[in-house]
């Protein structure tokens, strides 16, 4: 079986009211995505980056209970600021090695984001232990947020 | 019982991973069909076509019956919705991520502007 065959497709758009240089210095600044990744009202997260071709990120996602909720990691595969991000992404039985391609366009309120997320088959096949793990554990909670 | 439904949701991702199968489920999804009519539009042999029906049964996508002498296939929706259940959980995750980077932009925006 071809192993590169796409699984899932996902794909987001979002206009963001910053310049594209912001956005890139925020999807990649350690600091700054500790603090929109899973930092607002959910809980708390810490993040380590090696901003280079096949350098190691790892976002750590932690409830305000302490417990670690997720904890998404991966390998940069393309850096071209501001306009182009590509990086490997994991989560431990959520899916595996699956691909996130983020573009950046400038727009009348300032930034474009196409966030684009391949799933390749083996992705969530042989993965699915940790699934509700990680998903269910975020979904639960942002659920006891909600009035 | 939570793994038995891993293990269809799985099932359900294989069988949607085919571009010929997910043709066939259109044209399933459109009219029953018998295993002929299925394979009319593809150039492929019929073990091979035999083969994708026996995938997408065993992902309870497609389910076959008798009419008269002739067995056809029909479409079976709900595995569907587990597959997509799977998409919208991802969804809503980067729908959030992207929701907090909006607002962290925003508050980013504000201070650097009283600051200076």
């Amino acid at each position: 079986m071809d192993k590169s065959k796409t699984l899932s497709l996902l794909e987001i758009e979002r206009e963001l009211s910053a310049s594209r240089e912001a956005v890139f210095s925020a999807l990649t600044q350690p600091e700054k995505m500790s603090q929109w990744f899973f930092g607002m009202d959910d809980g708390y997260s810490e993040a380590e980056v090696d901003l280079r071709i096949g350098g190691k990120y790892t976002v750590r996602m932690y409830l305000p209970n302490k417990e670690l909720a997720c904890a998404p990691h991966g390998e940069y595969l393309e850096i071209d600021p501001p306009q182009k991000l590509v990086f490997t992404w994991t989560a431990e039985g959520f899916v595996e090695h699956s691909v996130v391609t983020i573009t950046l366009k400038e727009s009348e309120k300032g930034t474009l984001l196409h966030l684009r997320h391949e799933l390749p088959e083996e992705a969530v096949a042989e993965h699915r232990q940790g699934w509700i793990a990680c998903s269910e554990r975020l979904e639960a909670f942002t659920q006891s947020q909600q009035p | 019982m939570v793994n038995l439904e891993e293990d269809s949701t799985n099932r359900v991702f294989k069988a949607l991973s085919d571009s010929t199968r997910r043709k066939i489920l259109q044209h399933i999804s459109r009219e029953d069909a018998t295993v002929t009519e299925i394979a009319r539009p593809f150039d492929v042999s019929g073990p091979a076509i035999s083969k994708h029906l026996k995938i997408l049964e065993e992902a309870r996508l497609i389910t076959r019956f008798k009419n008269g002498t002739t067995r056809r296939f029909k479409l079976n929706t709900e595995p569907l919705s587990e597959a997509q259940l799977v998409i919208q959980r991802l969804t809503s995750f980067w729908m959030t991520r992207l929701a907090h980077l909006d607002t962290f932009l925003e508050n980013e925006t504000k201070s650097s502007k009283n600051n200076g």
